[in-house]
């Protein structure tokens, strides 16, 4: 089996302050993964650290059998990951830079020095893919949340990642453009792209991921498996504070039952409610 | 367990009766504040330069000629402008602004909106040359090229009253022709147009994550302040609005530094290295010529008189 990553006791910490704790997990071609936690467990800071962005602390990263490092990660290779790797921050504003939407898509293939008619091209084509022409000449600040986040997604795209490290992927967007993103996101699936998702929104993992590892309070890996074997060991999502306990009034009946923040109720949702 | 259970009582305590309607509007009118209005400006002049949303792109004189060929040649006028010793070739400057400036479909209105703070800054400070009574006298520098001589000559109050007014003149001519580029001209084809001028690519892309932190550091300024006035009931006046952004400062700086470091990180994540590649636009035309001509006569004959 390909492996794309391959991550062996990762540990991080900002100062004096523990944000990963011996993070160990693979990632294999083709392969769409989901990183569950709480706030603050230590998610972005893991997907930094798949992105050659920080570097670990302790413990190694590999990517396509090459160690990322503050060494390692220059030149040749560098230029390769960056064109094989795309990140989408969580929080779009952080990463939408340029003038204009047009620019912004540009921006990744340009640095990567692909021929400027090609650019174009590129650009165009995205712009109709996405639905999103209408903004091309926009500049990005004056753009919706929902917006800037599909511009965001478009000027990863860009540049063809074959892996795409999502940031709270589904985040500030409306149930319909959350579609938008699902339809978008199993379309890059059937293309073999590698997906890795940091999410607290378990229905959107459940769809899309086939893997999920989840982080604990204590910024370690707590889980590691098949999606619906994770998403099933209620104990556990309920100790890595993924899902809480929670009472309500139903009418007059008053009951208690697990809840995840974004669904209304688990008992919607398919692998909580064979119980 | 219900969310609230544990909620102090005041929480809970339910009002009542709706806002009174009368009591809307009666409180005294005042001005903005001071720190409010400025930010404001600031803000919105800084934003409005990145997206250039005020409608003068595309169409009209100066937009129709090449980015590099545009900025080479308003530098050259400005330049002309700022040593040039003859008030008609200073006078004829500013007239072609503003044509320059009618025919780029930018309002006179709007270049001397952003010209106007300038000129009444120069003019406050030749005021004591103007009034000419603290050092009349000679020049005592009659060396060097004209302008340092205008400068100080005229600070000394050697001219009085005309050599006050060439010099708020040579300021309007310089700060309305910077105006009219920025008008004109968005940052990204400023920065290509840098770069097209052989300006080095690291000078350039400095340039650009400047530009970049600041527009950062405005925006986080302008939440801060927002935020500050959602939790503020009542008017504050300018002394206490000011006190509160400075107690801010530091933070607001702080933050602006985090968010700049995870704006660089989303930039080197898209493959930036340092060289800022962008498109290299279209070649240089025939107008593209005859504006470069044109300011380097201009150039020249101030270098003249
Ligand atoms: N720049 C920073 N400086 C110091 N500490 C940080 C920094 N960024 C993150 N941390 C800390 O590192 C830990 C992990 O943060 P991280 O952002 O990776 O969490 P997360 O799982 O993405 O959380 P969330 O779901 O809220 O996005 C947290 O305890 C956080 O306080
Ligand atoms: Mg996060």
């Amino acid at each position: 089996m390909d492996l794309v990553y391959r991550l062996d006791k990762v540990s991080y910490s900002y100062g004096a302050s523990k944000a990963l704790d011996e993070v160990s997990f693979s990632v294999s071609r083709g392969g769409s993964l989901a990183i569950l936690g709480s706030n603050g467990s230590g998610k972005s800071t893991l997907l930094k650290i798949m992105n050659g962005l920080i570097f670990p602390s302790a413990g190694t990263i590999e990517f396509a059998g090459a160690t990322l490092d503050e060494s390692g990660l220059t030149g040749g290779l560098l230029r390769c990951f960056r064109e094989r790797v795309g990140f989408v921050f969580s929080e779009p504003d952080v990463q939408l830079f340029c003038p204009t939407v047009f620019d912004e898509l540009a921006f990744g293939p340009l640095q990567l020095e692909l021929s400027e008619k090609e650019v174009k091209e590129r650009v165009h084509e995205l712009l109709d893919m996405l639905g999103i022409s209408a903004l091309s000449e926009r500049p990005p600040y004056t753009l919706s949340t929902g917006e800037k986040k599909k511009v965001a997604i478009a000027s990863v795209l860009s540049t063809n990642p074959d892996v795409l490290l999502m940031d709270e992927p589904t985040n500030g967007l409306d149930p319909r453009t959350q579609v938008w993103l699902f339809e978008l996101l199993r379309e890059l699936k059937t293309l073999e792209k590698t997906c890795v998702m940091a999410t607290h929104d378990l229905s959107l993992a459940e769809d899309l991921a086939d893997r999920a590892i989840v982080l604990d309070e204590t910024h370690g890996k707590a889980a590691d498996g098949a999606i619906s074997d994770v998403l099933r060991d209620r104990d556990m999502l309920l100790k890595a504070n993924i899902i809480h306990e929670h009472s309500h009034r139903h009418g007059h009946v008053v009951h208690s039952h697990t809840h995840s923040p974004f669904a209304s109720h688990d008992e919607h949702l398919p692998f909580l409610k064979e119980r | 367990m219900p969310p609230l259970n544990g909620a102090p009582s005041w929480f809970k305590e339910a009002r009542e009766t709706p806002c009174p309607v009368h009591a809307a509007g009666r409180g005294r009118h005042h001005a903005r504040g001071y720190v409010d209005r400025s930010l404001d400006n600031i803000t919105s002049f800084t934003k409005r330069l990145i997206a250039m949303d005020n409608g003068t792109g595309g169409r009209g004189a100066l937009q129709s000629i090449e980015p590099s060929a545009r900025l080479f040649g308003l530098l050259a006028i400005a330049l002309a402008a700022a040593i040039t010793a003859h008030s008609i070739v200073l006078g004829l400057i500013i007239l072609a602004t503003a044509m320059l400036a009618l025919g780029s479909r930018v309002g006179l209105v709007e270049l001397v909106k952003r010209t106007a703070p300038s000129a009444v800054f120069a003019f406050i400070m030749m005021t004591p040359a103007f009034l000419g009574f603290i050092f009349p006298g000679e020049e005592t520098l009659p060396m060097g090229p004209s302008a340092y001589k205008t400068a100080l000559t005229s600070s000394q109050a050697a001219y009085g009253a005309p050599s006050v007014f060439f010099f708020v003149s040579r300021v309007v001519a310089v700060v309305s022709l910077a105006a009219l580029l920025s008008l004109t001209t968005t940052p990204g084809a400023l920065f290509n147009g840098l770069k097209r001028l052989k300006v080095p690519p690291l000078f350039v892309a400095t340039l650009f994550m400047t530009f970049r932190y600041l527009f950062i550091l405005l925006t986080i300024a302008e939440d801060a302040a927002l935020a500050g006035k959602s939790r503020t009931i009542g008017r504050a006046d300018t002394a206490s609005s000011r006190r509160w952004f400075a107690s801010r400062a530091a933070l607001i700086l702080k933050k602006a530094m985090n968010t700049a470091d995870e704006v660089g990180m989303a930039m080197a994540s898209r493959g930036f290295t340092g060289t800022f590649k962008t498109f290299t636009g279209p070649p240089l035309v025939g107008r593209d010529y005859l504006w470069i001509g044109f300011s380097l006569f201009v150039f020249f004959i101030s270098l003249g008189f």
